[in-house]
C-alpha cells in the first residue's frame, strides 16, 4: 500500500487550503465552501485510518463517523446558505468586505 | 507590486509550507494505532462491506444517529426561521 | 435514549412548532414561552431525579457498551454543568415571554431555544467524543440561527454569519483533532483514551492537541479567537445574549477541561505557561476593551471575555501543579466561577434587556439615568454589577477570591499579581456603568419609561436572589464544585 504519511500530508495541507480560503475569499460562497474543504479534509484523514488499521480490513468505527459528519457539515451549509440571502438582501452584494460595519 | 508578483509570492510561499509539512511529517512517521489497546470490530474489505458498516452503524453508533436526526432538525427549524415572512422588510 | 432530561427536552423542542400552529389558531400569544417553560421544568426535575443517582457514582448508558459504541456517562461534573444550564435557561425562557413578544413565529424561536440546551446538556453528558461532537453541532447550529434571529436588521445577519463562519471553522478544527487522535489510539471513548492514551514524547500528540484546543477555544472565547463574541452577543436577541454569555461559552470551557484532564494531562507537555499567558492575555485584553465601550452589551461581552480569562487562569494553573490538593482547590475555583458568572452575567444582560426593552436604546449615553425610571431593576443591576467586580458579601467574591488564592498557593506571584489588577479593572468599569444607570439625571427621551413588566422581572429578581445567597451560604455550592472537580481527576 502507499505509505499513511503522503495521505496525512494530503489531509493537513487540504485543511490548510481551507483556512486560506477562508482567509482570503470574499466572495460568502466561497467562504462557505472554505468550511466545507476543511471538513472534508478530517472526513478524508478518518477514511484513511479505518483502513490502515490491519491490512485487508477496515474499521467500520471511521466510516460511522463520516457519514455522520458528512450530514453535520450539510446542516451547516443550509444555515450559511440561509444567511447568505439574508445578507444579499440586506447589503445587495456577496462581497465579505462590504459586510464591515461592526468593530469585533 | 503588480498582481503578477503577488500572485508569486504565494505560490511560493504555498510551496514552502507544503514542503515544511512534507518534511515534518515524515521526519515523524505517523505512529498509527500504537496507542490502540482496545478491542474494536474488523470488516473484511468485500462486497459485504457497506452493508457490515451500516449494520455496526445501526447497532453501536444509534445515539450518534439519534442526535444526528435532531440536528438535521434543529438545521430546518432554522431554516424556516431565517427565511420566515416578515411584515416590514427593509431596514 | 439519552437519558430523560435530554429526551424531555428534545421532544418539546420537536414539538414546540405544532403547539405554535395551535397557538396561531387559537390566538393566545403567551402558549409556545408557557410549554418551554413547563417543558425545561420537567427537564429539571428530570434532571434532579438522575442526579441522585450520578453523584453516588457515574451512570453509563447504555451501561454495557462495548469498546467502540456511543455511550453517556454522566458524572457529577455532568450534572454540576447541567443544572447551570437548565436553570439560566429556564429563566430566559421565562424572559423571553415578555421579550420576544413583537417577533414573529415566536414557536421556532422556542423551539431552536431548547434544542440549543439539550444540545448544551448533550455535550456536558456524552462519554464518547464524537457524541459530544455530535451535540456540540445541534449547539452550534441553533446558536448561529438564534444569533441572526431578528433578521429584519443588517446587525445580527452580519454578526451571525461571522460567528458562523469561525465557529464551523472551529468545529472543523475539532474534528480534525478528533481524527488524529482516533489515528493514535483507534477508539473515542473517554473511558479508553483515559486508559491508553499515554503519549510520552509523540509529536502528534501535540499535533492534536493544537488542533482540538484551538477549535474549542473559538467557542469558549479564548484571545486571539475571539473575535466573533463582542459582535455576536449584542447583535443577538437580549434573551439569547444572556444564555451566550452565560453557559454557552462554558460548555467551550468544559471540553477544554475535559480534553486536557482526560486524555492529555498524564503527559508531561510544556505549554503551561502557554496557557498561562494565554489566559492572561485574554483577561487583559477583555477588561481593556470593555473600558470604553458606549454600548451596553457590548460592554458586558467583553466583560465576558475577561471572565473566561479568570476561568482559564485558575485551569492552567490546575495545569501546572503536581500536587494534588492544589489542583483540585483550583478546578473547584474555575468550576465555581463558571456557576457564579452564569448567574451574574445572566442577571446583567436581563437588566439590560429590559432596559433595552422600555428604552429602546442600546447606548450607555442615552440609558443615563434610566434607574430613576426603573428601580426595581436598576437595584438588581447593581447587584450584580457588584457581584462581578468582586464585592464581598456577594457570590463573585466567593470564587474569585478562590482564584486569586489557587494562583498565591502555587507560588506564581506575578500572574497573581496581574489578575489582582484585572479585578480592580474590572471594577472600574462596573463602578462607571452603576454611575451612568444610577447617577446620572436621566434625559428627556426616558420620560415615559417606566418599571420592566412582571414576567421580566420575575427572572430578573430570582437571579439575583440567588446571587446574595450563594454569597453568603457558598459552602454547599463549593462542595458541589469540590465533588465535580474529583470526578474530573479520578475518570
Amino acid at each position: 500500500m502507499i505509505m499513511l504519511d503522503y495521505y496525512i500530508v494530503f489531509s493537513i495541507v487540504l485543511f490548510f487550503v481551507g483556512i486560506y480560503c477562508l482567509a482570503t475569499k470574499r466572495n460568502m460562497m466561497r467562504i462557505i465552501l472554505g468550511i466545507e474543504i476543511l471538513i472534508n479534509a478530517a472526513n478524508i484523514n478518518f477514511i484513511v485510518f479505518s483502513v490502515y488499521r490491519t491490512e485487508g480490513f477496515v474499521d467500520p468505527l471511521a466510516h460511522s463517523i463520516v457519514i455522520v459528519s458528512i450530514a453535520l457539515a450539510g446542516c451547516v451549509t443550509a444555515v450559511a446558505l440561509a444567511l447568505v440571502v439574508y445578507a444579499y438582501k440586506h447589503y445587495g452584494t456577496l462581497d465579505v468586505r462590504k459586510l464591515k460595519r461592526l468593530k469585533g | 507590486m503588480n498582481k503578477i508578483e503577488i500572485a508569486g509570492i504565494i505560490i511560493v510561499v504555498v510551496a514552502v509550507a507544503i514542503i515544511l509539512i512534507f518534511i515534518f511529517i515524515l521526519e515523524n512517521s505517523f505512529p498509527a494505532f500504537t496507542f490502540a489497546k482496545n478491542a474494536w470490530k474488523p470488516v473484511e474489505i468485500s462486497e459485504q462491506l457497506s452493508a457490515e458498516a451500516s449494520r455496526f452503524m445501526w447497532n453501536y453508533r444509534s445515539l450518534d444517529l439519534i442526535a444526528q436526526v435532531f440536528v438535521l432538525f434543529g438545521a430546518a427549524v432554522g431554516c424556516l426561521a431565517i427565511l420566515r415572512a416578515e411584515k416590514e422588510e427593509n431596514e | 435514549m439519552f437519558t430523560l432530561p435530554i429526551d424531555i427536552l428534545l421532544i418539546f423542542a420537536a414539538t414546540t412548532p405544532i403547539v405554535g400552529w395551535i397557538e396561531s389558531k387559537l390566538g393566545f400569544k403567551k402558549l409556545c414561552g408557557i410549554y418551554a417553560t413547563v417543558g425545561l421544568a420537567l427537564s429539571s426535575y428530570a434532571l434532579y431525579n438522575l442526579s441522585m443517582q450520578a453523584l453516588q457514582n457515574p451512570i453509563l448508558a447504555p451501561s454495557d457498551a462495548i469498546p467502540s459504541q456511543s455511550c453517556l456517562r454522566i458524572d457529577a461534573l455532568s450534572i454540576f454543568l447541567a443544572s447551570i444550564f437548565i436553570f439560566l435557561g429556564f429563566f430566559v425562557a421565562i424572559y423571553s415571554i415578555k421579550y420576544m413578544e413583537k417577533d414573529s413565529e415566536i414557536s421556532l424561536y422556542y423551539a431552536l431555544l431548547l434544542a440549543m440546551i439539550s444540545g448544551m446538556m448533550g455535550v456536558v453528558f456524552a462519554g464518547d467524543f464524537f457524541t459530544l461532537f455530535v451535540f456540540w453541532e445541534l449547539m452550534c447550529i441553533t446558536s448561529y440561527v438564534l444569533v441572526a434571529f431578528r433578521k429584519k436588521h443588517w446587525e445580527p445577519v452580519e454578526a451571525g454569519l461571522k460567528y458562523l463562519v469561525m465557529s464551523s471553522a472551529g468545529s472543523a478544527a475539532i474534528l480534525f483533532g478528533l481524527s488524529i487522535l482516533y489515528g493514535l489510539t483507534g477508539t473515542l471513548k473517554f473511558v479508553q483514551l483515559s486508559k491508553t492514551f499515554v503519549l510520552t514524547s509523540n509529536v502528534w500528540g501535540y499535533v492534536s492537541l493544537v488542533f482540538i484546543l484551538t477549535g474549542f477555544g473559538v467557542k469558549a472565547a479564548i484571545f486571539p479567537l475571539h473575535m466573533w463574541l463582542p459582535d455576536a452577543h449584542p447583535a443577538a436577541p437580549t434573551s439569547i445574549s444572556a444564555l451566550l454569555s452565560g453557559i454557552v461559552i462554558k460548555t467551550g470551557i468544559y471540553a477544554i477541561i475535559r480534553s486536557l484532564f482526560l486524555i492529555y494531562f498524564p503527559i508531561n507537555f510544556s505549554w503551561q505557561t502557554a496557557l498561562m499567558v494565554i489566559s492572561i492575555m485574554t483577561m487583559c485584553f477583555g477588561n481593556l476593551a470593555a473600558l470604553l465601550q458606549d454600548d451596553i452589551k457590548r460592554l458586558l461581552a467583553y466583560s465576558s471575555i475577561a471572565q473566561i480569562g479568570y476561568i482559564f487562569f485558575a485551569i492552567s494553573v490546575a495545569i501546572t501543579q503536581t500536587d494534588v490538593t492544589i489542583i483540585s482547590y483550583s478546578l473547584t475555583a474555575a468550576l465555581l466561577h463558571v456557576m457564579n458568572h452564569a448567574v451574574m452575567k445572566g442577571l446583567l444582560f436581563l437588566c439590560a434587556g429590559a432596559f433595552i426593552y422600555k428604552a429602546g436604546t442600546r447606548s450607555l449615553r442615552e440609558l443615563a439615568g434610566i434607574g430613576h425610571k426603573m428601580p426595581i431593576t436598576a437595584t438588581m443591576f447593581t447587584v450584580g454589577a457588584l457581584a462581578i467586580s468582586g464585592i464581598p458579601p456577594l457570590n463573585g467574591f466567593v470564587s474569585e477570591f478562590m482564584i486569586a488564592s489557587s494562583g498565591i498557593n502555587s507560588g506564581m506571584l506575578v500572574p497573581t499579581a496581574i489578575l489582582l489588577a484585572n479585578f480592580l479593572l474590572s471594577f472600574a468599569y462596573y463602578l462607571r456603568l452603576i454611575k451612568i444607570i444610577v447617577w446620572s439625571v436621566p434625559s428627556k427621551k426616558l420620560e415615559k419609561t417606566n418599571e420592566a413588566p412582571i414576567l421580566m422581572l420575575f427572572p430578573i429578581l430570582f437571579l439575583a436572589l440567588s446571587c446574595i445567597i450563594i454569597g453568603l451560604y457558598p459552602n454547599p455550592f463549593i462542595d458541589m464544585a469540590n465533588k465535580a472537580a474529583w470526578s474530573l481527576l479520578k475518570y
